[in-house]
């Protein structure tokens, strides 16, 4: 089981968090693999989240807040490794520690437009295939098609998820009693 | 006195309440030995209120003074799609009440949706104070992930009403995955697949010892257990149709009988290979007497009923696999969720779904209030928590800009709590002030979404559209309200309020009620009051105005703000600052 932090340390650090970057937010180097953000953000909630610190008086508890509302964003930040190399690219460039997430999201978007109908010219070329495929409900056409599409852009997740549903409706339609759906285009939202 | 806190899931369905004691969670059982309790609350001519299986069986003699599955209808607006859909199913009167919002009628009384829920949590409190003999003032009360924010709220109202302090409304997946890995120290990804009565939801969790982190929360709150019965009340009523020329959905009595028996059907196939449905004397015909209906039905047959449903949950199971990064290889296990799960037809699709077998350690009907029960425990005491629960948004919160549009400020999956600021400006030339509204949904578009609330920020100097700056603040704190604060960086002006319903009870109403049930021991309905003699801010839900000491407020702006008309167009919109708006083109 964790230690507590003492009321005295949650006032200090709520009083200079927002001058800390998200890596000293959740106290890890700039350089940490992406498995250590997890845990970093784990053991940040077992000493700071507010429900752990429920004992304290009440502006501890404000403190705490204040504190763990940095932690959730640091983390949201850093979760994601195009979000985090796109807050990096903003900290060096900057110099400013915290970047509103609608604003880092917006720059990820821009760079990776492209990625939803393919970043590979054989990816853009299998998937539209499949799509065909799949708006005919030919299921074992579109699995071979999104596999090869998936060889050129394995971390595309659209066409991860596609193969995934297109395997799942090929097996309920061999099932008994299953029924494929009618709306199977993939949906790329 | 020994203070005690219980967990409630308040079902679409059924409830059920737990307590932790001395490290173990139990499900406390009602004076009849049942471990759930039917959502159901049915009035008599006299006044009287049965609350459980008990009002469940009255669906048929007394449909109209009988109300089930209100969780579908609270906190939501009278004109919402959800409240259009019940009116067509459902066998009471559901009515329009101030502010858009959704009464229920009964007679001549009128009812407010927390108020039924107020009833239905209120015994599963006396439920709980029954075996531990004291009594409970404390609770942890579940809510599908996918509920808004108005839901939430409305929820948490009716645990006021109910004479309960609501010490943390959680979501039930949440709740549902505490209690499979409490105290077990596990390592696991987990999805938590929870089909109810009137709502699905799916969940992806990382469990990491003490620590519960949702990855990823999708639902459809349009789906459930209900829309099962509802495809075999269909199949009977169109076969009814088919041979007697006579609809009986029209006769309510009726209604509620096939209603009855398409649910008592639909539990029989959980065990079953098939079912005998009967129902004598169903409708009195003038011309051929009394009809009934008799019938087979298969597993077979009601799996074929169903299988759109079933997959249209796994939809939804892709989207929440995708906004984790995870496929289903990736799951150590998976939990069911809900008396839905129980069916094969269902067990089956997910197991091959998810390519394992669901956990078959955890009682579906049970697990919700389990989990709870360890929440409010560990939110009771003072010692260093044994878990902590690590939640996040399962929508976007936005704002309303220009042109009936919607801005994101917290977009959906973001772990709570959080704070995030977006910068504005005004839409016309010397505008005064502006309207801040809130929503909560996934659209662009203003109307797509829920409406949360609204308030007017003023002060800020008078200039040409564009050149005024209004920064917007969204807060959701860790008990999962929402505070929004409108601020003018260059003086620090600001006015913020905390969201409360707009659709549901005004703080008043609440107080009155609440009053009301002091001094009865049955709450009598609210009734709404004349229209042409109502003070207009007496109707206002008066959430709390916290402008700053500095800050010109003009008289209850916030008050008066909540009286416009919903979706009303005023020339005092906020925009997006030019340099963002030649972003986004």
């Amino acid at each position: 089981m964790s230690s507590r932090i003492l009321p005295i340390e949650l006032t200090a650090l709520a009083r200079i968090v927002d001058e800390l970057d998200y890596y000293q937010v959740l106290g890890l180097r700039p350089e940490a693999e992406a498995s250590e953000i997890k845990r970093a953000y784990h053991d940040a909630a077992r000493s700071l989240h507010p429900d752990a610190n429920r004992h304290l008086k009440e502006h501890h508890r404000i403190d705490c807040e204040r504190i763990a509302k940095r932690i959730s964003e640091a983390y949201c930040v850093l979760r994601n490794p195009r979000q985090r190399k796109a807050y990096d690219v903003h900290r060096v460039e900057h110099g400013s520690p915290r970047l509103p997430l609608n604003e880092l999201r917006n720059r990820v978007r821009a760079t990776q437009a492209p990625t939803r109908s393919g970043q590979t010219q054989e990816g853009r070329q299998f998937w539209e295939r499949a799509t065909d495929d799949l708006s005919r409900q030919d299921w074992a056409s579109a699995i071979r098609n999104l596999q090869t599409a998936v060889t050129f852009e394995p971390e595309n997740e659209v066409f991860r998820v596609a193969l995934s549903r297109a395997r799942h409706a090929l097996h309920d339609e061999k099932a008994p009693g299953g029924q494929p759906e009618a709306d199977s285009a993939p949906h790329t939202s | 006195m020994k203070p005690y806190a219980i967990g409630i899931d308040l079902g679409t369905s059924n409830s059920c309440v737990a307590i932790l004691q001395k490290e173990k969670p139990e499900v406390i059982a009602n004076r009849f030995g049942e471990r759930t309790t039917a959502s159901v609350v049915a009035f008599d001519e006299n006044g009287k209120i049965e609350v459980g299986n008990s009002a469940r069986a009255r669906i048929v003699q007394q449909p109209e003074r009988t109300v089930s599955s209100s969780k579908r209808l609270i906190g939501r607006y009278y004109f919402s799609e959800e409240v259009r859909k019940a009116q067509t199913v459902s066998s009471y009167d559901i009515i329009s009440g101030p502010n858009h919002s959704t009464r229920i009628q009964i007679g001549e009384e009128i009812f407010s949706l927390e108020e039924i829920s107020a009833m239905v949590l209120r015994e599963m409190k006396m439920i709980a104070e029954e075996e531990l003999g004291d009594p409970v003032q404390k609770a942890v009360i579940t809510v599908p992930a996918y509920f808004n924010d108005n839901q939430r709220q409305a929820t948490k109202d009716a645990g006021r009403i109910a004479g309960l302090e609501v010490m943390r409304i959680l979501n039930e997946p949440t709740a549902a995955a505490l209690a499979y890995g409490f105290g077990r120290g596990l390592d696991q990804r987990v999805g938590v697949y929870d089909l109810g009565g009137g709502t699905f939801d799916i969940s992806v969790l990382e469990i990491g010892r003490d620590v519960f982190e949702v990855l990823a929360t999708s639902g459809d709150t349009f789906l459930g257990g209900d829309d099962f019965d509802d495809r075999i009340l269909d199949l009977l009523a169109e076969e009814f149709v088919a041979e007697h020329g006579i609809n009986p959905r029209n006769d309510l009595r009726a209604l509620g009988k096939l209603k009855r028996a398409a649910e008592e059907a639909k539990n029989a196939l959980s065990e079953e290979e098939e079912t005998r449905i009967q129902i004598p004397d169903l409708l009195d015909d003038p011309a051929k007497g009394m009809l009934s209906i008799e019938r087979t039905l298969a597993r077979s047959e009601f799996d074929a009923l169903v299988a759109d449903l079933i997959q249209r949950t796994f939809k939804v199971c892709d989207e929440a696999l995708q906004q984790a990064h995870l496929t289903v290889r990736d799951l150590d296990g998976v939990i069911l969720v809900g008396g839905p799960t129980r069916l094969p037809v269902i067990q089956n699709a997910v197991r091959s779904y998810f390519q394992q077998d669901p956990r078959s350690d955890v009682d579906p009907d049970e697990v919700v209030a389990v989990g709870a029960a360890i929440h409010a425990a560990s939110l009771l005491s003072t010692a260093v928590p044994e878990s902590v629960l690590l939640d996040i948004t399962p929508l976007d919160l936005r704002v309303g800009v220009v042109g009936g549009l919607t801005e994101p400020i917290v977009e959906r999956s973001t772990p709570v709590p959080i704070e995030q600021t977006r910068r504005f400006t005004t839409s016309s030339d010397f505008q005064e002030s502006v309207i801040i509204r809130v929503y909560q949904g996934d659209h662009r578009e203003a109307e797509e979404n829920e409406m949360l609330g609204q308030f007017e920020f003023s002060g800020f100097p008078s200039a040409r559209r564009g050149e005024v700056s209004i920064d917007v603040t969204f807060e959701i704190d860790s008990d999962g309200i929402v505070q929004v604060t409108a601020a003018d960086p260059a003086t620090g002006k600001a006015a913020s309020t905390t969201l409360t319903l707009t659709s549901g009870l005004s703080g008043q109403e609440l107080e009155k009620i609440m009053e009301a049930n002091r001094t009865a021991r049955v709450a009598p309905g609210w009734r709404p009051p004349a229209a042409e003699d109502e003070p207009k801010n007496q109707e206002a839900p008066s959430p709390s105005f916290s402008g700053d000491e500095t800050s010109p407020a003009p008289d209850n702006p916030v008050e008066s703000a909540f009286d416009a008309p919903l979706f009303d167009e005023k020339p005092i919109e906020l925009a997006l600052p030019e340099e963002e708006k030649q972003e986004e083109a």
